[in-house]
C-alpha cells in the first residue's frame, strides 16, 4: 500500500490549493454552494492524492463529475484533461449501471419463479446445522452488499477485492477526516487570534 | 468468509485472515477477537458503521470549514501563517 505520511502531506497541499482555486472567499457565494465546493475540493484532493490506481478514487471523482453544476469548479481544480477523464468515467458508469439494472430485472424474473419451486421442495427437510450456517452466510452477504454501496466504485467487487478496496478506502477516509479537522482548527485559531 | 474466485486465482486463508485483522485494527475500539463467522459479520457491520460515521464527520467539518472561510480575511498575516503551517 501507499505511504501514509506522503499521502497526508499531498492531501493537505492539494486541499489548500483546491480551496484557494475554488474562490471560496468570494462573498457572493451562497451557503449551499460554498459547502458543496468545500466537500468537492476535499474529495478531489483525497482521490488525486491516492492516485488513479485506486478504483474508489476514480469513482469518487466521477461521482462529482456526473453533476453538470460541478464542471467549472472541477476544471479549475483538475485541469481540462483531468475533468474530461472524470466525466468520461461518469458517463461510462451511468451506462453500465443502466445495462446492469435491466439485466438484473430480467434475471430476477427468471430466478424468482424457479426459486419458488425449489424452495417449496427444500422446505421439506433442512438439517438444523446447515440452516444456521446459511443464515450466517446470508448476514455476511447482506453486510457485503451494504459495503458495496458505501465504498465508491465498489458495486461490482466481490469478496477479497471488495475487502482490500474497503481497507484502502477507510485508511484514506480517516486521513480526510483528520486533515479536515486540522484545517478547521487552524482557521478557527487564526480567526480568534486576529480578534484579540 | 467465502473465498470467491477472483482474478488472482485462489486466495489463501492466511491472506484473508491478514486482511481481516488489518481491517479490525483500523476500527476504533479494536480488540483481539476470534475469527469465527459471527465476528466476521460483526466486523463488517462495524466497518460499515465506521465508514458512515467518517462520512458524517467529513460532512460536518466541511460545513464548519466553509463557514470559517466565508468570514476570513485571506490577506491577513494570520491567514498566511495558517497556510505555511498547513503546507509543512
Amino acid at each position: 500500500m501507499h505511504d501514509p505520511r506522503r499521502f497526508k502531506r499531498a492531501f493537505m497541499e492539494r486541499l489548500l490549493l483546491s480551496l484557494q482555486v475554488a474562490g471560496l472567499t468570494s462573498k457572493s457565494m451562497g451557503l449551499r454552494e460554498r459547502r458543496d465546493a468545500v466537500r468537492l475540493s476535499s474529495d478531489v484532493a483525497m482521490a488525486s492524492s491516492r492516485g488513479r490506481g485506486a478504483p474508489w478514487a476514480r469513482a469518487l471523482v466521477a461521482r462529482h463529475a456526473a453533476e453538470r453544476r460541478n464542471e467549472a469548479l472541477l476544471r479549475r481544480i483538475m485541469g481540462g484533461s483531468g475533468y474530461e477523464r472524470a466525466a468520461a468515467a461518469a458517463a461510462g458508469a451511468a451506462g453500465r449501471k443502466e445495462v446492469r439494472c435491466r439485466k438484473i430485472v430480467r434475471r430476477s424474473h427468471r430466478v424468482c419463479s424457479s426459486r419458488r419451486k425449489r424452495r417449496s421442495l427444500a422446505m421439506a427437510a433442512p438439517a438444523a446445522a446447515s440452516g444456521a450456517m446459511s443464515s450466517a452466510r446470508r448476514m455476511v452477504k447482506g453486510r457485503l452488499r451494504l459495503l458495496r454501496r458505501l465504498v465508491p466504485g465498489a458495486e461490482s467487487l466481490h469478496g477479497f477485492s471488495l475487502l482490500t478496496e474497503t481497507l484502502d478506502y477507510v485508511v484514506c477516509l480517516k486521513t480526510q477526516a483528520a486533515a479536515a479537522r486540522l484545517q478547521t482548527c487552524m482557521r478557527c485559531v487564526s480567526g480568534v487570534h486576529e480578534k484579540l | 468468509m467465502s473465498s470467491r474466485r477472483s482474478s488472482r486465482g485462489s486466495i489463501s486463508d492466511e491472506e484473508i485472515n491478514e486482511l481481516i485483522s488489518k481491517l479490525q485494527s483500523l476500527l476504533p475500539n479494536s480488540r483481539r477477537r476470534g475469527s469465527s463467522q459471527a465476528s466476521t459479520t460483526k466486523l463488517l457491520k462495524e466497518t460499515c458503521n465506521y465508514i458512515k460515521s467518517l462520512h458524517r464527520e467529513v460532512d460536518d467539518l466541511s460545513d464548519r470549514l466553509s463557514d470559517l472561510m466565508s468570514t476570513m480575511d485571506h490577506n491577513s498575516p494570520g491567514a498566511e501563517i495558517v497556510r505555511s503551517i498547513l503546507r509543512s
